[in-house]
């Protein structure tokens, strides 16, 4: 297709015939009143060419004198093809919300892309970023990439580099994960002493800076000094530092869980309302007309997105799913009750597990019930760490030269 | 059932004889496959085997096969087809024709 050949189609022409007659008069004559005649051929006893659409109709008066017929045959053009649609408004009316749509989302973010194996961090990252002005649905142009980068870093501790990096309606934000650096002890500047944390019986202990104050197989109580930062040498020499070192000893932990007998837990009560939205960026268009709900809700969201490229356009359906609650009164038998305060007992005891504790012995488990509650509770033989540091504060008074 | 009246357009002006060409004869051969030929004034013959056309130097002949005038305007014919021969007839004058 030439660019004259585009050039008509805007303009839309007329494929005719004609037969009979004198066709170079036809012809003649057009080229005279400056009708733009192309395409021309001779077959027989007919003319085949083409004009455009609105010189045909000046071609009938120049035939009827060449004695000859015209007929149309084909029509092409943008003309012919919405005339059959002239009255459907829709067509037009669609065409300027297409316009009005593209011009307003060309220039904004569609799509927020965080790149790189950043999952533990991604909603971090978007709300860094959503709090300097990028979210899905803004400008483009008014992105400060300069002022990101500074407010975002201070945020995103975690991070060393933030970038974002936009590419058509898609910004991909490019971070780096900062390496921790290793903690430096300096032992020759702060004073400190360790003390003991809790009670317990030392069992073993490893000095690395300071003197040791106990030794294995001493009782201690909470606050006794374990490792001292000041000390005094053999030689008499007075030295201060700051004390570090492992004191491991043995120790008790009680814990103990209550569950009551009876108790209001919100539970569903079987009423389930769903409610579609349409989100568009970061609006929610609601499909529905119902009045608001009343009472307790606890809210699913399901996502239909379509997707393309490998990147999730910024228009699809969210179902909410609204679950009523309601609380009932629970009544547990001290069976169930049991079973739950053993549950509960396994947690407080991991956890102490993850904090570094040992749990060496454990005594037997005591139960106790009463008129509300059932209180399960027991004791741990532990070995731990039970040094902390503390700051020692001594008011070093200037030497006095003689 | 009423039915708005249907609106009459007033006729539109027929367009207006353009000034036929004052450029002399101008013939542009591609091989045999395509001529341009400009200072057209008329056409005076036109079949699949013959095109004939009149100039203000006389009437020139295109004889060849499948003949075909694919643009016509402005003094201009741009003619395709098989060409074999190119005849000059007899000098006449526009008015004589």
């Amino acid at each position: 297709m030439t660019l004259s050949d585009v050039v008509r189609y805007f303009g839309g022409y007329v494929w005719f015939s004609a037969e009979g007659g004198f066709p170079a008069r036809l012809l003649s004559d057009a080229a005279a009143l400056g009708l733009q005649i192309t395409h021309a051929k001779r077959e027989g006893e007919m003319l085949y060419a083409a004009c455009p659409a609105a010189h045909y109709r000046y071609l009938r008066p120049i035939a009827r004198k060449a004695c000859m017929r015209l007929r149309i045959y084909r029509k092409r053009g943008i003309y012919f093809t919405l005339f059959p649609y002239r009255h459907r408004l829709g067509f037009p009316v669609g065409l300027v919300c297409a316009a009005i749509l593209l011009s307003i989302l060309c220039g904004r973010i569609w799509v927020l892309e965080v790149e790189g194996d950043m999952t533990p961090y991604r909603q971090e990252i978007l709300e860094a970023v959503g709090e300097n002005g990028i979210y899905v649905g803004c400008r483009i142009d008014a992105v400060d990439m300069q002022t990101l980068r500074l407010n975002a870093l201070s945020t995103l501790e975690e991070m060393v580099f933030v970038s974002v990096n936009p590419t058509g309606c898609v910004a991909r934000i490019t971070v780096n994960e900062r390496i921790p650096t290793p903690d430096i002890t300096h032992f020759g500047q702060d004073i400190s002493n360790m003390v003991a944390a809790r009670e317990g019986r030392v069992l073993w202990m490893e000095v690395y800076s300071g003197r040791g104050a106990v030794a294995a197989g001493d009782g201690v109580a909470a606050g006794d000094l374990l490792i001292s930062g000041a000390f005094q040498s053999a030689s008499g020499n007075n030295y201060l530092r700051r004390a570090a070192g492992r004191v491991m000893a043995e120790t008790t932990h009680t814990l103990s869980a209550t569950i009551p007998l009876s108790e209001d837990i919100p539970s569903p009560t079987g009423r389930v309302v769903y409610r579609p939205f349409l989100r568009f960026l970061r609006w929610d268009v609601p499909l529905f007309c119902n009045t608001p709900l009343e009472g307790t809700y606890t809210v699913e969201e399901y996502h239909r997105f379509p997707r393309g490229n490998n990147l999730t356009l910024p228009l699809g359906l969210v179902d909410k799913r609204y679950i009523e609650t309601a609380n009932v009164t629970v009544h547990r038998t001290e069976k169930e009750a049991t079973v739950l305060a053993e549950q509960a007992l396994e947690q407080q005891i991991q956890q102490l597990t993850a904090s570094g504790v040992t749990v060496v012995r454990e005594t037997a488990r005591t139960h106790n019930t009463d008129d509300t509650a059932h209180t399960l509770s027991v004791t741990l033989l532990c070995q731990e760490d039970i040094a902390r540091e503390v700051p020692l504060n001594v008011d070093i008074l200037p030497r006095v030269s003689n | 059932m009423y039915r708005k009246p249907r609106r009459i357009r007033p006729p539109r002006p027929a367009p207006k004889p353009v000034p036929p060409p004052r450029c002399p004869l101008h013939i542009e051969l591609f091989t045999n496959r395509r001529a341009v030929v400009e200072g057209c004034l008329r056409i005076t013959q036109y079949t699949s085997d013959t095109v004939g056309l009149y100039t203000a130097q006389g009437e020139v002949l295109f004889h060849g096969e499948e003949l075909r005038l694919t643009c016509l305007s402005d003094g201009t014919a741009n003619l395709v087809g098989k060409l074999t021969a190119i005849q000059y007839a007899n000098n006449k004058t526009e008015e004589s024709l």
